[in-house]
Order: structure tokens, then sequence, then C-alpha cells
């Protein structure tokens, strides 16, 4: 974190939320980062992609479907978090188009382990063609910690262009909030590079409606 | 037993021979991809890819260049050499052809080239072939909405079809199982590792596992005991996991091998797998340095991964690829300085100066004879559906002798 300044960042961190409130949207904008490489060739070096886990939930309206076994359905049902059984999903019959409704229905995903090992064989691919093919959950482990994980949890992958963007919070989190979100996914972003900072070209945040501030 | 002796011999391994793929000062071409012929053995083969587009053969225990194959126009994705034929070699590419070479015949033009038609006509991220040298299969770039894994009938250049359902990104890495011939793996930036059986009709019940990393797939193959029955893979955020290919138990996730060793013997990233024999029940992970020192790492304790080899005064920069083949019990390694090392045991390695730029005149006599295409005795019919988008392939016999209008 050496080389981004910290005041700075929490002065366009400022000016992003007072874009927002200036311009109210009538929906809850999302604040991105924006990073642009340079001495990085896409057709030699390895590929920059990952994922990383943020303090903060960027997407709190993300909607969570569990595939469960007992244990895992019972925990969903006490805690309001809609589920789906294993026979459930073979009243599916691997009807094409009712995976597509169901995959279309929720953003993410989570499985119990005993379940996920039938999913080709109950619901054929579609959930993975929907891009939504999904997560493991341990037997022991409980449902509420694993869907604050899947929300909270960002993608990012560079393609040809030299530019990726990606999701880090939301106009309604407070600046603190914003400020740990965005350290945060930039450590990880600059330590997966190869030559870490010096293949930082710039790095900018926005909202979604709002005008881009640079921050490095 | 044999787990005591794959681990003493990576612990022999010292630096032998060094060889120079690029004679190009001013930008380094990285060595991308390592294939060895499967027959193994001291006059064996390795074939590297150059982020150049061409591909180099190797002696294996020598490092002397054999052959340059030219003729890919863009980066080469995956490289394979053909088990019956070990002289022949396949290659996927984003110029979006699957070549086979016979380096014996010609090193300027492919003996055999394989295309898609239509949508599915992309750049090829990765492609390989099965044991018995019958199906060819190849993953390429999701294009719109679509990405595809493609078949080819090595026998005809003609598409045999394809799967779009099981993948929603680009498909970075394709394997056939090394021995039994229906099963083939996928993975995908989507995260996504596919396990297909070829005997059966449709791509829903081909379909037999997937398995999500939760993050996207860098490197992918099938390691493990009684023949294989394991799948694993490197992710590009260098996370290691390892799957039972049918019963799809979990044997191993480690998300955090970079964090363990971040002092004096550093790991930046991950390279591959290491393993012996198909019998072998144990299996190392070789990671490293951007600085070329390259660890050989022991996972049978997921808590306390130790490193069991390091391989120093071979490269200089990030190590992307690696072989290591049982039977000389040696290790080839290929990296971003343009270099290939060989490590074999008990070498005591050798001093910077002796850096060798190999640059081999093509000796290979023109052999006009083209290679006769073996009958294959067709051992199982795959049969999938075709699925063309577009349009409709007709297949029309072309019929002998005239049709004479009878009046």
């Amino acid at each position: 974190m050496s080389k981004l300044n910290r005041d700075g960042l929490r002065e366009s961190i400022d000016a992003v939320l007072k874009h927002s409130t200036d311009k109210k949207r009538k929906f809850t904008e999302s604040v991105e980062l924006q990073i642009s490489l340079k001495n990085y060739d896409p057709q030699k070096d390895k590929r920059f992609a990952g994922t990383v886990k943020l303090r903060h939930t960027p997407k709190p309206k993300m909607k969570v479907c569990i595939l469960g076994d007992q244990v895992h359905c019972d925990q969903a049902k006490a805690n309001d978090i809609p589920h789906m059984s294993a026979d459930d999903l073979k009243k599916l019959n691997k009807d094409k188009k009712l995976v597509k409704k169901l995959a279309k229905k929720y953003d993410a995903f989570l499985a119990s382990e005993s379940l996920i090992k039938t999913i080709p064989r109950l619901l054929g691919p579609g959930l993975a063609k929907a891009g939504k093919f999904p997560s493991p959950i341990g037997h022991n482990e409980a449902i509420v910690g694993k869907v604050d994980d899947v929300r909270a949890t960002i993608k990012f992958q560079m393609k040809k262009v030299l530019c990726i963007s990606t999701c880090v919070g939301h106009v309604n989190m407070t600046a603190d909030e914003l400020y740990s979100n965005i350290t945060m996914s930039i450590n990880f972003l600059v330590s997966l590079l190869k030559k870490n900072w010096q293949n930082v070209r710039a790095l900018y945040i926005k909202s979604t409606m709002g005008p881009v501030q640079r921050i490095f | 037993m044999e787990v005591q002796d794959l681990c003493t011999c990576l612990q022999k391994l010292g630096l032998q021979h060094k060889s120079a793929v690029s004679l190009e000062q001013t930008e380094t071409d990285y060595v991308m991809d390592i294939a060895a012929q499967t027959k193994g053995g001291k006059d064996s083969l390795v074939a590297a890819t150059s982020s150049n587009h061409t591909i180099r053969l190797f002696s294996r225990l020598s490092l002397a260049e054999t052959a340059v194959l030219k003729g890919h126009e863009d980066v080469i994705s995956g490289i394979q050499f053909l088990h019956s034929d070990p002289d022949l070699l396949l290659s996927s590419s984003h110029d979006k052809t699957v070549r086979i070479w016979d380096p014996r015949v010609s090193s300027t033009k492919e003996v055999q080239l394989f295309k898609a038609e239509g949508q599915a006509d992309c750049s090829l991220l990765s492609g390989g072939i099965n044991a018995t040298d019958r199906l060819i299969c190849a993953g390429t770039e999701k294009v719109s909405e679509d990405v595809y894994l493609l078949f080819w009938d090595r026998r005809k250049a003609t598409l045999l079809g394809c799967y779009s359902e099981s993948h929603d990104d680009d498909i970075t890495q394709v394997v056939w199982h090394p021995v039994m011939d229906r099963y083939v793996l996928s993975g995908s930036t989507d995260g996504l590792l596919n396990v297909f059986d070829l005997v059966h009709k449709s791509e829903d019940d081909a379909l037999m596992s997937t398995f999500n990393t939760e993050a996207t797939v860098a490197r992918a193959g099938w390691c493990g005991p009684d023949g294989n029955r394991y799948v694993y893979c490197i992710t590009h955020m260098d996370t290691w996991h390892v799957w039972e290919y049918s019963e799809c138990d979990s044997i191993q996730q480690i998300a955090d091998i970079k964090e363990q060793f971040q002092g004096q013997r550093k790991v930046d990233y991950l390279v591959d797998c290491v393993q012996g024999s198909a019998e072998n029940d144990r299996w190392f992970l070789a990671a490293g340095s951007h600085t070329g020192q390259l660890h050989l790492l022991d996972l049978a304790s997921t808590d306390q991964v130790q490193i069991v080899a390091s391989l120093e005064g071979g490269h200089t920069d990030t190590v992307r690829c690696l072989h290591w083949d049982q039977q000389t019990e040696t290790l080839v390694t290929g990296g971003e300085d343009s270099l290939l090392c060989l490590w074999s045991p008990g070498a005591t390695g050798i001093s910077p100066v002796d850096t060798k730029q190999i640059y081999c005149n093509n000796t290979n006599t023109e052999d006009k004879s083209s290679t006769k295409q073996k009958q294959v005795n067709p051992v199982h019919s795959f049969l999938f559906e075709l699925k063309h988008r577009d349009r409709e392939e007709k297949n029309d016999e072309t019929e002998e002798g005239t049709k004479m209008k009878v009046q």
C-alpha cells in the first residue's frame, strides 16, 4: 500500500459519495474499481484472474439459493433463505427450460457436498452454462456464513484489453467501509501481478453513473 | 516403496543442460508449454512451444535441437505427442487450427489440419488427442454468448461435433485421460472442471462430473492411484485442487501455498504436478519464484506442505512448464527466460557461461514419401449430436460413375 496515497483515496471516495447524493438515482449505485495495466502482454504472460472476499458486502441484494441436504435445508428455513432439496431438484426432471428458469431466478447457488456431486446428473449442464454452478458447503458448515461469503466475493478477469473493472461496494456504504474494501481489493490484485506495482498503469474508482476519480 | 523412490529421485536432481529456445535478444520469447513422447526413455524427444509461434523439438538427454516447426500464425495453446505414432505431434492454436506435424516429412507444413466452422470457428485455447489417437478435442474462447468443445475424428478433416452447454467462459485446458480413451477433462475460466464420458451419445449424458474451483482454471490434468483416477487443477490464483473423477470425492484443496513460503525459498506461483508412474499414489507440486528458483513440494500433509528439493541455477525468470520422465528420472523445465533446463540425478550443475544458444540447421532429409495413415480398428463408436446453429451439413455421397438419363 506504500504506493497509494491514502489521503488522496479518502478524498476520491468522498467525491464519489458526494456525487451520488447530489444527483440521486432511483437505484443504489455500485462503486467500481478500475485498474489499467502496463508492461504486460496478454499473449504471453499468465492470465490475470481470480476471486477475493471483501470485508463488507458489495452486493447485499444478491439472491442466493441453497441446494441442500436435510441439515442445510433446515438451516435455510430457519434463516429465511430460499432452498431446494434433492427431491425438489428431481422434480425438475432435467427439463432444460425449468433449469434455465431456476438459473435466472437466483444470482448464485450453494450446494451441500453430498448433493453437489449429483448436480450434473440431476440437472444437466444448465447451471454451468449460466455461469452459476454452485459452490460447495461442507456438511458441518453453517450456511449463513457461506451465504455472506458468496455475497462478499468478487471475481475479476483480464481478457484481451489491459483494463479490468470490478464492483467493490455501493453508495450506501460508509466511506470507511469503501476505503477498506478498495484497499483490500487493490492489495490482492497487485499481489497477483508478476511485477506488482510496476504492472499498474492507473487506478480509478467511480459510481455507476458518476464520473471517474483517479486514485493512482 | 514407490513413494519413497519418487521423492528420492526428485531430491537427487541437479542441473545438467540448458538450451535457449530463441535467438532474439531484444524481446525474450517465453517457453510456454512442454510435451514429451509417451514412450519416454533416453532417446525420446521433447517439444517446447515458444511465444514466437514456433514449436521446437529437442532430444531429451542432450537438449540438442532437432527441428523447428513453423506454420502457426498465432499463440500455440497446446501440444501433445501422439501415442501409437510418437513421431507425430499435435498442436492447437489461437489461429483457430489444430495441426498434426510429422517432422520427418516437413517442418514448415503440417500433415493434417483441422478447423471448425460457422460460429464455432474461433481461437482454440486448448487441445489434445485421446489415448487411442482417434479423437481430437479442442476448447475455444468465448465468442458472444457461446464457448465450444470441438471434436474431430483424426481420420477426417471435418468437424465431428461439439459441446456448447457445459461452460460459460474460455476453455483453457482440455486433457484426455492418458490411458482410458473415453474420458476427457475440460477446464475453463468460469472456474469449472468438467469430466465427460464419450461413450454416451449426447452432451448431457456424457457430462459425468463438474467441479467448482471458485476461481479460474489455469492448468489441469489427471493423477493419482489405480491408473490416474484423480483430476487436479491449478488456478490462476495459484490454488490447488484434487478430486476423484467419478465419485467426486474431494481429495485435496489447498488455497494458501504461496502464503506458506514467503521467506528465503519463495513461492510466487505454482507450475504443475510431478508424478511418477500411473500406479503411484503420491504426487509432488512444482512451484517457483519469479527469479527462476523452482521448488518441489510434498503435499502429503496439507497443513504442513514441505519442500523436498529446490532447483536453482537454471532459470532466471518465471518457470512456466515442465515434464517429468520416470524412466530417465529427469525433469525438463521451460520458462519466460526463453530457456529449457534439463535436471537429472546426480548432475552437479553447469557454469553460467555454458548457456548454449543451439540453433539447428534443419538437416532433416526431405522425405517425400507420405506417411500412410494406419488403419485403426474401430474400438468404440463415439456418437454424439452434431450441433450446428447456422447451416445444416448435408453429406452428399459422391456417386461413382455418371448418371445416364434413360429415355
